[in-house]
């Protein structure tokens, strides 16, 4: 039965060669840098609406009262003094909801025994937010403190009090080992240890979203349906959830989204807000409004992992490495996740080594809970690895990017990948795209050797670094449908789940339809989401939209081309008896054998109301599980000024390129470049959640003391595409939202060292740390 | 040992409600009074064009909510929507602010005195193009231009903008026109998720107004206050210096 519904790659080696994709001369919308953002101008007029911008009459709103403790049991909860304010509607205590779990088996709605700092214990729904919030402050709960742990490493102590169960190891330790470390490590010339730390004593550790938006719902029961307008990054896991949680029928559930205020992995129905939000509106019968204010979001929503790492490398004296040993410890929260599980196997991706050794531990704490923040959990490996490599270099006093070029794997195809031998990983840009950047980048020029800055100005000192980055994200695209449709005008609306949280969805997937169609980029229009009416999928997630979503598109793409001819044909618009004579382009349909024989689209499809009715075209696509992946690669060259007397850095110029696969839509590639590199040159250089060390209390939640950057922050970026079609992707496309830019992580620390000596064995990169490491404090 | 919750910040509402005391307690009394009162009221918000303003003020002794009505100048649309207490049977005089919103006065009546200006324009009068995020300055996505001035919505109460002219994203384009800020910001790509664009086009807006022709490094510092996590900010300073010209 299984074998019936096992979905064929429609992209494989064997159907490549004769695709019309891989020739770039016959692409007319693809790459185009003259076409826009298809939201920009609702965006810019204000006329986008989120989901918190829904007003509607009769709304309620929610509001949780939250445990100020690392660690407590709620021992006694008197709710009638916020029951009795004037404006109240309900005040929900947890036994109002035990039977709703959010995260089994630890995590509730409503929690009696709170794991971290802005757990949940009760609800307040009310007439306006003021009144909420007064009310909640009149909710009395009594606690009892409990021990807590907020840093892995000491919560794998014996005396470490345990949160679940008998250790606050989550799982067994992931280990990767080929080949003999040992030996390898014994052969070197030189070995590098070095340990560093993603938290840090006193407590910072824990990077946020950040996006500004917070998650945001405003839920209506009306005619036995829900109506979910939601900020979701996925609107039908948002619809299958609370449908599940409520005992709803989906099809009486559905998600409605028109801007969604950016997702990076963490917006999704596991919000609990979004959740009571609907079960209030079905018992109340009134909308409901629930939104994360960035406090709680900081404190409880999913962010990156901390992690430690300890790293051995060793290496001939000719730069060649012969082993690399890798200890991971990755912190959890306390809902579990395997974060460590493979964060460091994109090492092995990376560098050409015959011996490896990784093991990666995850661990409970009271901390902040993990997720996905704009990828699993690789850019801090990545990160420390190249601050590491750098520090190889050194040893060899070898030119930085003398010993990636030695060192980057540069295999393809079947066994590129050694920790996946039997996968076809396609074609590697490396190492073409390495060179290419330390060309464009002037690095070779620039760098002046081992801690010799570029350049001195009184206690201002500059200097360079580089690093790379690899990772796999896109190629096991989840489940995605996609529908088109016909106008009588010759235009065609496109249907597909994949929601547009910013990253341009609704534009580049649009475009993968005109391309296929043979029609202009503006004759395919995306609307935004109404999960009733949209083809399921549950993009955008790990990078998969243009890869799952595009591939889905383009099988109902051909599907409604082989109507299109099988109308043509009927209606005799054109002289072909069988629509494989037929194919598109610029609009027109034509007869292969004599291309000067055509018909308008538009002809065909205004046949559609006396004849056929409006044409649809169906695609699926889930990924055949699995013989094939593909990586993606990035290289980061950073150019920072270092004031040596204060610690303070600035980045000046960013060079970069990135492994495209092909390009899609240009201008949004170039700014998810923007947004990939800025993200991660915040997280590393100016992130991290600060905590009282005897009560774990955050400090800084909040968009001043948690500092994205800003614009003052930003460099001068200078961003280059290497274009290797992937033969696996739609049109040679990969997925690259996640890849972009975690390789700055590492350029910027080794810039500031190249910079002033300044070598940082931990993020954040703060003023304190470059002093101490200058031996000024 | 059980303990007791100890508080460890104050909230902004606090910090407005006490705010609300200084600039409008004259008139509408405390929130803890007005919460203790009970009672319901309408309030008015109208603006009939630039002629005259006629301001309805009812107030409804007994609970449950009251009704806000929003007339535009010519067109009119009336938004109701259910509010409670704003005022106790004490205080049926109308407290009237007035104010010209994208070029048309209005005049709200019995606003409550910790009413926040982005909430107001948003929840009360449908102008959610400005957005509302962090409610403590730190984001600027609500960002509006005060007689000239960009200004955080969320942090500037809707009784203290009597008499003032303010500009909201929606007061941008000309009868189908855009601003050539707006255009310039759709022509470089100046955004992802939008979410931000709106305070972001603001600020710019404001910018344009004081200097011309801002420098690259003049205009990253003007707008620093914006945030934006989706990382737009090249293509954003690319838009002003475009609109700048």
């Amino acid at each position: 039965m299984y074998e019936e519904f096992d979905i064929i790659d429609p992209f494989t080696k064997e159907h490549y060669p004769h695709s019309i994709y891989h020739d770039a001369t016959k692409l007319k919308v693809m790459g185009d840098p003259t076409i826009l953002r298809v939201d920009a101008g609702e965006k810019v007029t204000g006329e986008m609406k989120f989901a918190n911008d829904i007003v509607l009459p009769n709304m309620v709103y929610l509001k949780f009262k939250r445990c100020p403790f690392s660690h407590a049991k709620v021992t006694s909860m008197d709710t009638s003094k916020a029951a009795a304010l004037p404006g109240v509607v309900a005040v929900i205590r947890p036994e109002d909801v035990a039977d709703m779990v959010t995260s089994p088996p630890y995590e509730y709605l409503l929690q009696t025994e709170c794991w971290l700092v802005g757990n949940e214990v009760a609800a307040v729904v009310a007439e306006d937010e003021d009144i909420a919030e007064e009310a909640v402050a009149l909710i009395d709960v009594q606690y009892q403190e409990l021990p807590f742990v907020l840093n892995p490493e000491d919560a794998l102590l014996s005396s470490a009090p345990v949160l679940h169960g008998d250790s606050n190891e989550v799982g067994a330790a992931w280990t990767l080992k080929r080949g003999d470390t040992a030996a390898g490590l014994t052969q070197a010339d030189k070995v590098v240890e070095g340990e560093y730390h993603s938290i840090t004593k006193p407590w910072t550790g824990g990077r946020d979203h950040g996006d500004i938006e917070g998650e945001s719902i405003t839920v209506t029961w009306e005619n036995s349906r829900m109506t979910l307008y939601t900020s979701a990054q996925s609107p039908y896991g948002d619809v299958n959830t609370i449908a599940g949680q409520l005992g709803l029928p989906q099809n009486r559930v559905r998600a409605v989204q028109g801007g969604s205020g950016v997702g990076f992995g963490t917006k999704g129905a596991r919000n609990k807000g979004k959740i009571l939000a609907a079960w209030v509106a079905k018992k109340y019968n009134r909308p409901c409004k629930s939104r994360l204010d960035p406090e709680s979001q900081i404190n409880t929503s999913g962010g990156q992992p901390d992690q430690h790492h300890y790293v051995k490398v060793g290496v001939k004296n000719d730069g060649t490495i012969t082993a690399i040993e890798g200890t991971g410890i990755g912190n959890s929260g306390p809902w579990g996740g395997r974060q460590m599980n493979d964060a460091h196997i994109e090492w092995d991706k990376m560098f050409d080594t015959a011996n490896i050794s990784l093991t990666g531990r995850d661990v409970y704490t009271n901390a902040k809970p993990t997720s996905a923040v704009r990828c699993v959990h690789h850019p801090i490996p990545t990160t420390f690895m190249g601050i590491h490599m750098d520090r190889v270099a050194e040893t060899l006093n070898m030119n930085p990017a003398d010993f990636l070029l030695k060192n980057v794997r540069k295999t393809s195809g079947v066994g590129g990948d050694p920790s996946n031998p039997q996968w076809d990983i396609g074609v590697t840009p490396m190492p073409g795209l390495l060179q290419d950047a330390i060309d464009k980048s002037g690095f070779k020029s620039k760098w002046k050797g081992w801690t010799t800055p570029m350049s001195v100005s009184g206690s201002k000192q500059t200097g360079i670094g580089i690093a790379m980055h690899c990772c796999r994200h896109g190629y096991l695209a989840n489940p995605e449908s996609a529908m088109l449709k016909t106008n009588g005008d010759g235009t065609f609306n496109l249907n597909c789940g994949s929601a547009d949280v910013g990253q341009g969805a609704r534009t580049v997937l649009a475009l993968i339809a005109a391309e296929e169609l043979g029609v202009t980029a503006k004759d395919v229009f995306m609307g935004t989401m109404d999960t009733s009416l949209s083809q399921e999928s549950r993009s955008p997630g790990g990078s998969t939209v243009t890869r799952g979503s595009g591939t889905a598109i383009i099988l109902a793409a051909r599907d409604m081309k082989e109507q299109l001819f099988k109308l043509a044909i009927a209606a005799k618009l054109i002289d072909a008896t069988d629509p494989t004579q037929l194919e598109t382009a610029d609009g027109k349909i034509y007869l292969k054998s004599d291309t000067s024989k055509t018909v308008p689209i538009a002809n065909v499809t205004s046949q559609q109301n006396g004849v056929t009715g409006p044409l649809i075209g169906r695609g699926f696509y889930a990924t055949k599980r699995i013989n094939w992946m593909h990586h993606q690669w990035d290289v980061q060259v950073a150019e920072v000024e270092v004031d040596v007397d204060t610690g303070e850095f600035k980045v000046l110029n960013v060079f970069a390129e990135h492994d495209m696969g092909r390009i899609g839509w240009y201008r949004g590639a170039m700014n998810q470049y923007c947004g990939g590199t800025s993200l991660y040159f915040g997280i590393n250089c100016l992130e991290g959640m600060v905590r009282d060390e005897a009560t774990g209390i955050p400090l800084n939640s909040d968009y001043l003391g948690y500092k994205i950057p800003t614009h003052a922050d930003i460099a001068n970026y200078n961003f280059f595409f290497n274009e290797t079609p992937d033969p696996y992707g739609p049109m040679g496309l990969k997925g690259i939202a996640e890849p972009m830019g975690p390789a700055v992580g590492a350029a910027i620390p080794n810039a500031i060292y190249n910079a002033c000596g300044a070598r940082l064995y931990s993020t954040p990169l703060t003023n304190d740390k470059i002093l101490a490491a200058l031996g000024k404090v | 040992m059980p303990k007791e919750e100890k508080k460890t910040r104050i909230s902004r509402r606090e910090f407005l409600k006490d705010a609300g005391l200084i600039v409008g307690g004259a008139t509408v009394g405390s929130m803890a009074l007005i919460n203790a009162c009970g009672g319901s009221s309408t309030t008015t918000v109208t603006s009939p064009g630039a002629t005259s303003t006629k301001t309805v003020t009812t107030t409804v002794a007994g609970t449950g909510g009251a009704t806000v009505t929003v007339t535009g100048g010519g067109a009119t649309k009336t938004v109701t929507a259910t509010v409670t207490t704003t005022a106790g049977p004490g205080t049926s005089g109308a407290a009237v602010t007035s104010f010209t919103l994208n070029n048309k006065p209005y005049a709200l009546v019995n606003l409550k005195p910790n009413w926040s200006l982005a909430y107001v324009l948003r929840e009360k009068m449908g102008f959610t193009g400005t957005k509302r995020a962090c409610d403590t300055g730190d984001c600027g996505v609500c960002t509006v231009i005060i007689d000239g001035r960009p200004t955080l919505s969320c942090l500037t109460l809707a009784v203290e903008v009597e008499g003032k002219s303010i500009t909201t994203i929606e007061g941008l384009a000309q009868t189908d026109k855009l601003d050539p800020l707006q255009q310039a910001f759709i022509d470089n790509d100046g955004l992802q998720c939008g979410f931000c664009t709106p305070g972001q086009i603001m600020t710019a807006k404001a910018l344009l107004a004081f200097k011309s022709n801002p420098t690259v490094d003049e205009i990253k510092e003007f707008m620093a206050g914006n945030l934006c996590r989706c990382g737009a900010h090249p293509n954003i300073v690319k838009a002003v210096q475009a609109a700048a010209g």
